[in-house]
């Protein structure tokens, strides 16, 4: 996958063009298969003892539930979406995200990252050995590294194109 | 005192007042501001109870939001994620993000309690883990 363009609108770039092969855009749907990873359990308000701000917590735990059921319906939504992903060449498809729906797509992606790295017991993220994984671990790591690849190639978007 | 170093005296004192008032609780006394012309200090009347605080005084106090190092998310997406959250330049972002992972953790912003809880919930949208803690 690659950032291809951005298409300009007043102050800042209203919309950016990606290309994607076919084995990408199975790695990206299966990736998002995983969303939601984070649960409620995972926010924490506060790590020090101040009562007024302890009882904020089930204040932010309802926003992040309603804030992952909204990008669930952004999700379906985007990917029902009819020619989303256009066919530029054999196996090379072209889609584009607007400013807002590359925020919620980093935000699901991280979400998937993260949620993988609980799932795995918060490790250090250094190499593991071959064979010391089970073949559930394996999927969880990939989709930890995939989600993070994909993060990159959205956030190198706002540098603009690389080199040819 | 004349009349306006006085004044002088009290627009530095609406500006830095919360951190003289901190400075004068521990020396025990109070230097009272506003538009007076006496800036002598007063010491409180010491009632031998302990006072209540009022609530909305309390909410109106420093909280500062932090931000905590974690072995997971990218730095380049915790920069983005700074600068879209506060609307802080690259360079800000960078350096925040560098104080993350270095020394593992930032003091982002200080805030009133409703901002500061509005930038938790932003940031932990994001997925980093951002607390809100009662400036000491």
């Amino acid at each position: 996958m690659k950032f291809i363009r951005s298409q300009k609108s007043g102050n800042g770039p209203a919309a950016f063009v990606f290309q994607i092969n076919k084995q990408e855009l199975e790695w990206l749907l299966g990736i998002l298969k995983f969303y939601p990873q984070l649960d409620s359990g995972y926010h924490q308000i506060t790590q020090g003892d101040a009562e007024e701000i302890k009882a904020e917590q089930s204040l932010l735990e309802e926003a992040m539930a309603q804030r992952r059921c909204d990008h669930m319906g952004k999700l379906e939504k985007f990917f029902a979406t009819p020619g989303r992903f256009r066919l530029e060449a054999p196996d090379q498809f072209r889609f584009t995200l607007t400013a807002e729906q590359m925020e919620w797509l980093l935000q699901v992606l991280n979400d998937v990252r993260v949620g993988c790295w609980v799932k795995l017991g918060r490790p250090e993220l250094e190499p593991v050995p071959p064979g010391k994984l089970t073949a559930a671990e394996a999927r969880t790591l990939s989709a930890l590294e995939f989600s993070g690849f994909f993060q990159m190639v959205l956030l190198g978007a706002y540098d603009g194109p690389g080199p040819a | 005192m004349d009349a306006a170093l006085a004044v002088k005296f009290n627009i530095f004192l609406h500006f830095h007042w919360p951190r003289f008032s901190r400075l004068a609780q521990e020396a025990d006394c109070w230097y009272i501001g506003g538009m007076s012309q006496t800036a002598a200090p007063i010491a409180p009347p010491k009632t031998g109870k302990k006072e209540k605080t009022d609530p909305r005084e309390l909410r109106d106090r420093g909280y500062v939001v932090i931000c905590w190092n974690d072995p997971v998310n990218l730095m380049v997406y915790v920069t983005h994620v700074f600068q879209i959250v506060f609307g802080w330049p690259r360079a800000r972002a960078e350096r925040h993000m560098m104080q993350v992972h270095q020394a593992g953790k930032s003091a982002l912003v200080r805030e009133t309690f409703e901002k500061a809880e509005h930038y938790v919930h932003q940031l932990q949208g994001y997925g980093l883990q951002a607390t809100m803690e009662r400036e000491e």
